[in-house]
């Protein structure tokens, strides 16, 4: 089956912020198309503020995209605000790799239980909405960066934010070749 | 007197893409007040721009807005590809400005960054159509060209080694920053 890849951002940066994108490139250089999601009804950096309201509004667009693509059996790249897709990827069996997931959602963490399919977790400690124990919890599949808030940020030198960038990147290709796409 | 930063995105993808959202967050590191910008016009699921001869036209309706605003404040200007359109802005106001993968093959910008008289630092690829590495360094003493990167600043082999070569780009501009904010 044709390799491909569905992008859906967080709420502030579109679906091509720096994690959601080096991801989908993994896959891109992996040989699958990418389609990249982008909200219909979310404003841009929105959703930090109403966050109840912007998970209502995001999934109104969820049923109609996996109802589109779900059929391609995708692996899903979600960022943030898009991690309120896990339910419609478990409905479709789908892998995933959840970008700083907002594990502070039960309909999240429901779905990320319901899943059938590998899926890795990316987070910080210094993200509210991220909980590591509880990660931990779901899949074996997890990458936590110490001191890394939201955006994967860490305090000092921003070279050290670009380090663990690079690592994150590492952890979604380990990922892929392991699990997703596994290399013969 | 407040450092404000206009992120002016490329005709897709928004302000947030890497090459912009990390430069920016070097800003901010430094007191930078950021102004993400997003084309008013556009749909940011298409290309904005059907014909590139429309793209002046189409990206002065909101460069015009923007400017009006912030202009007097003489914010700096980070601005990618299609947002380099906001080089003659940039030189109007006097605003020192970062230009990532500007469209040097276009008059409009070239005449923009030739008018400027704050510093400005270019940065782009040489696998890029749009980047032309002479011209660059005949528009400003402070250029950073990355070996063989595409127009998203992507370069050949692993993806580790893009990230590798976006932290290059971002020493840059941390230095550029240091330098005009001192």
């Amino acid at each position: 089956m044709t390799r491909s890849t569905l992008v859906i951002p967080g709420g502030t940066g579109g679906p091509m912020a720096p994690l959601p994108m080096y991801s989908a490139d993994a896959a891109e250089l992996r040989g699958a198309t990418v389609h990249h999601h982008w909200w219909t009804q979310v404003t841009p950096g929105s959703a930090g503020r109403d966050l109840a309201s912007a998970l209502e509004r995001a999934d109104a667009d969820l049923g109609p995209l996996f109802e589109e693509h779900g059929p391609a059996r995708p692996l899903v790249i979600a960022k943030s605000l898009g991690s309120s897709a896990a339910p419609y990827a478990a409905k479709w069996g789908l892998p995933a790799i959840w970008l700083t997931p907002i594990l502070t959602h039960e309909s999240v963490v429901a779905g990320l239980r319901a899943a059938t399919a590998p899926f890795l977790l990316v987070g910080g400690t210094a993200d509210g909405l991220w909980d590591g124990e509880l990660a931990r919890s779901l899949t074996p599949h997890v990458f936590e960066v110490d001191g890394a808030n939201h955006g994967m940020y860490v305090d000092g030198p921003l070279q050290a934010s670009l380090a663990v960038l690079g690592d994150v990147v590492a952890a979604v290709e380990a990922f892929i070749d392991a699990h997703v796409w596994p290399v013969a | 007197m407040t450092r404000r930063v206009l992120v002016v995105p490329g005709g897709m993808n928004g302000p947030m893409v890497p090459t912009l959202a990390f430069p920016a967050e070097a800003a901010a590191r430094r007191g930078g007040e950021l102004v993400p910008l997003w084309w008013t016009r556009a749909d940011p699921s298409v290309p904005a721009i059907a014909d590139p001869a429309d793209a002046p036209a189409f990206a002065e309706v909101d460069l015009a807005r923007w400017f009006a605003e912030h202009g007097p404040s003489r914010p700096l200007v980070i601005g990618r590809s299609l947002g380099s359109f906001a080089a003659a802005h940039a030189a109007r106001w006097g605003c020192p400005a970062i230009w990532m993968n500007p469209l040097l093959h276009r008059e409009e910008v070239v005449a923009g960054l030739r008018a400027a008289t704050a510093p400005a630092l270019l940065v782009g690829g040489t696998a890029d159509r749009s980047w032309n590495p002479g011209l660059a360094r005949e528009l400003s003493p402070r250029v950073h060209e990355v070996a063989e990167a595409d127009h998203g600043l992507i370069v050949p082999g692993p993806l580790t080694a893009s990230v590798t070569a976006l932290a290059g780009v971002v020493a840059a501009v941390e230095d550029f920053l240091d330098e005009i904010w001192g």
